[in-house]
């Protein structure tokens, strides 16, 4: 009866496997979740080049395809991360951000992104394959951020999206004694003083801070805005108002009194870590949140929690009130839609790109593992039972 | 003297009162019965007497005057057990580098917090309270029921536990170097090697006691006066020592948590040289030598299953693994889970750290089981609560389905045949 289970080593860099190969590969799952048409019963995919070529029940299945017959578990999209730092630096809390300059609205992301990066495979482990990846919150205007894939290989295979989002922070981690702003009226004035400098920017002079923040104002770069607490979420609504940004907000997990605001905005939410949560009043907040109708997603912070708990915040989430199917579409489609690369990944539909998921069970139960995890249509994750 | 009289009178008849209320039978029908310790009773009969279950199983009699708790489309399960939580501890206790082995963490609690209310709710009943400590000596653990009496007299299963300590922690912030460890190794050594000395001393001590008192007594006897004789002097004994030596005596467990591997063969080390009652807390690198582990047969309480929730050394937590308690397990270890998370309110997650144990292919059996039974036993109050048997205390959990069911909502809980939680409608 003693079974043991292994993991096999994640086959990193792009690598094809002899099982997804170039040619087709057809899935059978008990339970397709599309998220876009709801669970498949007894369905299936079929991947080519990478990509979701069918989704149906009865597809006809090619000759020379390789298939996965994975008819007692469960089917869905890749977890999208709509906040995370893994592999953006060794010690991601010290060499995460820019120590000096409060503003950092010309740093990119990207430029400290490790596409080989180990903690990946954590975030594998837990369904996770693809993030918003994203500066730290000690600077009031923090950075770019980009959206990847954990699949390495080449830039086109994992980079989604170059121009995710400008990220601001508006939390206690901001304020510094050494630079300014060291307070929290400060942190908020800074942040205004700079947008309307880069309102007045003409194109002319040379100011990468202005024209990033400028592409902000024009609404051409969504904007992220970490906020936990109502006075930080509430400054966080005022400046989506007042200077019509594109605006998101990420973190959240204090909403209380605010959330009918952010739903009155129509701004949408990245919540958590709801991992980190232990309080019933706060593990109840994505329920409320919902049901004000903001559209929400969920964030792992990764490294300050695990990136591979990402499924269980979303479980918390609705075993505490949201709606099951609002759970899984924050941890996919709705994420996709924050984040702007719906249109290749978040959803089960022909056409996007072939990131998959396959669980031993419901996707909301806790007892249900990661079996396979397919990014472009190669599997980048095995669990094997011994 | 009036006001005494009518003291003893009122206490009298509230005792009497007490005990009408608890001599009432209590009958829970229940859709399906998990003793843990058996396998599972469907449509069964659990009958609660002077707070103990009287008798279960599928034709027990119903007296005439019991009270009745229809459960027929409900589960029930012995109550939860977490084996390391920091419930009832203040906040400033949290994160502490200071301990003695000779403190009692009874001393440390606040009765009165409420958190345990959130607990209690997601089915679970007793807790064994272990301050968060990087100390090499912590403090004696206690296990304490969440029946919400508010004096820790009331609440208090059993006190003196375990001793808790450490081996490897002495930074938690940045990572510790193997020869840190090393040196705490050789430092517990020592403080044993101390109180072996002690020990030997002491038993010299009673030795020479008992042949002083049977000296004297036929002296007595013979009413024979000749030399008088010399009472032995009792050795000098520190709080410290005593508490060592009852660990030496194998009278309480040393509780070691360990992370890295290094650590946990120190830990076994030093038990199988002093020869004392050993259980490994946390053990997070345990997987990594789950079957050399399985050989020494020693207990362990392993935890947090979920990264998310902890606070570890650095070191631990590069090799920490959610596989680590169903690696254990399936080596055959006698194995618990607790939450070990920072603060209390965390051990509402019991429920949940066993089902993500079980979704790394723990039995779910055995991960029930990690949470009542075993952590019972290893704790050693296997005789009270842990599983549902006649002559244990009614310790029990009623809930909608599956225990392991994310949505499995739970509806009541009793601890001593009394319902102390009750899920309110709109919940």
């Amino acid at each position: 009866m003693m079974r043991w289970i292994g993991v096999l080593a994640v086959v990193l860099g792009g690598v094809a496997t002899a099982q997804a190969g170039q040619g087709d590969l057809v899935i059978r799952a008990h339970t397709v979740w599309t998220m876009t048409q709801g669970g498949i019963q007894e369905g299936m995919v079929l991947v080519r080049a990478g990509k979701i070529q069918a989704v149906g029940k009865d597809l006809d299945v090619p000759e020379d395809a390789t298939v996965l017959d994975m008819r007692q578990s469960h089917l869905m999209p890749g977890l999208i991360d709509a906040h995370s730092h893994l592999g953006l630096a060794s010690d991601p809390w010290a060499e995460m951000d820019e120590a000096v300059f409060a503003a950092s609205a010309d740093t990119q992301v990207l430029d400290a992104f490790d596409p080989r990066n180990q903690g990946f495979e954590q975030a594998l482990r837990g369904g996770v394959t693809c993030a918003l990846m994203s500066p730290g919150n000690r600077n009031p205007i923090a950075g770019q951020m980009a959206v990847v894939k954990f699949c390495g290989g080449a830039q086109a295979a994992w980079l989604i999206k170059r121009d995710a989002g400008l990220k601001f922070s508006l939390t206690q981690a901001a304020l510094r004694y050494d630079r300014r702003p060291t307070s929290w009226p400060g942190l908020i004035t800074f942040i205004r003083e700079q947008l309307d400098l880069a309102r007045q920017f003409d194109g002319e002079t040379f100011d990468p801070q202005a024209a990033v923040l400028k592409r902000a104002l024009d609404k051409a770069l969504p904007v992220f805005l970490m906020a936990s607490t109502p006075e930080e979420l509430g400054a966080a609504l005022d400046l989506i108002r007042d200077y019509g940004l594109d605006g998101r907000i990420l973190g959240a997990v204090q909403a209380d009194e605010v959330a009918s605001r952010i739903a009155a905005q129509t701004v949408p939410v990245a919540l958590g870590p709801v991992v980190r949560l232990n309080k019933d009043r706060d593990l109840k907040r994505a329920g409320q949140l919902a049901a004000e109708g903001v559209k929400l997603a969920f964030t792992s912070g990764a490294p300050e929690t695990a990136a591979s708990d990402l499924r269980t915040s979303a479980i918390y989430a609705a075993k505490y009130g949201l709606d099951r199917e609002l759970a899984l579409k924050g941890l996919t489609l709705h994420a996709a839609q924050m984040l702007g690369v719906a249109n290749r990944v978040g959803s089960i539909e022909t056409g996007k790109d072939a990131d998959l998921v396959i669980l031993g069970g419901d996707p909301l139960e806790l007892t249900s593992q990661v079996q396979v995890v397919i990014v472009n249509g190669n599997i980048v994750f095995q669990r094997e039972e011994k | 003297m009036t006001a005494f009289k009518c003291f003893i009178v009122s206490f009298v008849v509230i005792c009497a009162m007490t005990h009408c209320a608890d001599a009432a039978s209590l009958v829970i029908q229940a859709g399906r019965i998990i003793p843990v310790s058996g396998p599972d009773i469907e449509d069964g009969v659990i009958l609660i007497e002077d707070q103990k279950i009287k008798a279960l199983g599928t034709d027990v009699v119903i007296p005439d005057d019991a009270r009745i708790i229809d459960a027929k489309t409900k589960t029930v399960m012995p109550g939860l057990i977490d084996a390391q939580s920091r419930l009832f501890l203040l906040d400033s206790e949290l994160n502490q580098t200071s301990g003695a082995p000779e403190l009692d963490v009874l001393d440390a609690l606040n009765p009165f917090d409420e958190a345990y209310r959130e607990v209690l709710a997601q089915g679970v009943t007793t807790v064994c309270v272990v301050p968060d400590s990087s100390a090499m000596w912590v403090c004696r653990t206690a296990l304490l029921r969440l029946n919400g009496a508010g004096s820790v007299a009331e609440m208090c299963l059993k006190s003196g536990v375990t001793v808790k300590a450490t081996l490897g922690m002495s930074s938690r912030s940045t990572q510790s170097s193997s020869l840190e460890r090393l040196d705490q190794y050789a430092s517990m050594r020592e403080a044993f090697i101390g109180a072996q000395r002690y020990l030997k001393q002491y038993e010299k001590y009673e030795h020479a006691l008992a042949q002083y008192n049977k000296d004297k007594a036929k002296q007595k006897a013979e009413s024979d006066s000749k030399a008088p004789l010399k009472r032995p002097e009792e050795p000098s004994k520190s709080p410290t020592h005593e508490i060592l030596f009852q660990i030496l005596r194998k009278e309480i467990p040393l509780q070691i948590e360990v992370h890295c591997v290094d650590d946990i063969r120190h830990a076994l080390r030093l038990a199988h040289e002093f020869e004392f009652s050993v259980i490994l807390d946390q053990c997070t690198e345990g997987y990594r030598m789950a079957r050399e582990l399985a050989g020494h047969k020693v207990p362990v309480i392993v935890g947090p299953v979920s990264v998310s929730r902890m606070t570890m050394p650095a070191l631990a937590y590069d090799h920490h693994d959610p596989v680590n308690a169903a690696r254990l397990s399936q080596a055959g270890i006698q194995l618990a889970i607790g939450t070990c998370a920072p603060t209390g309110l965390d051990s509402k997650f019991l429920g949940s750290a066993a089902a993500m144990a079980a979704a790394q292919g723990m039995d779910r059996d055995a991960a029930l089981r990690a949470i009542t039974l075993t952590p019972a036993q290893i704790l050693g109050v296997a005789d009270r609560i842990g599983s549902l048997d006649v002559g244990k205390d009614a310790d029990l959990v009623i809930c909608s389905g599956d225990p392991f069911d994310s949505f499995t909502r739970i509806e009541q809980v009793l601890i001593q045949g009394k319902v102390v939680y009750e899920r309110k409608a709109a919940q």
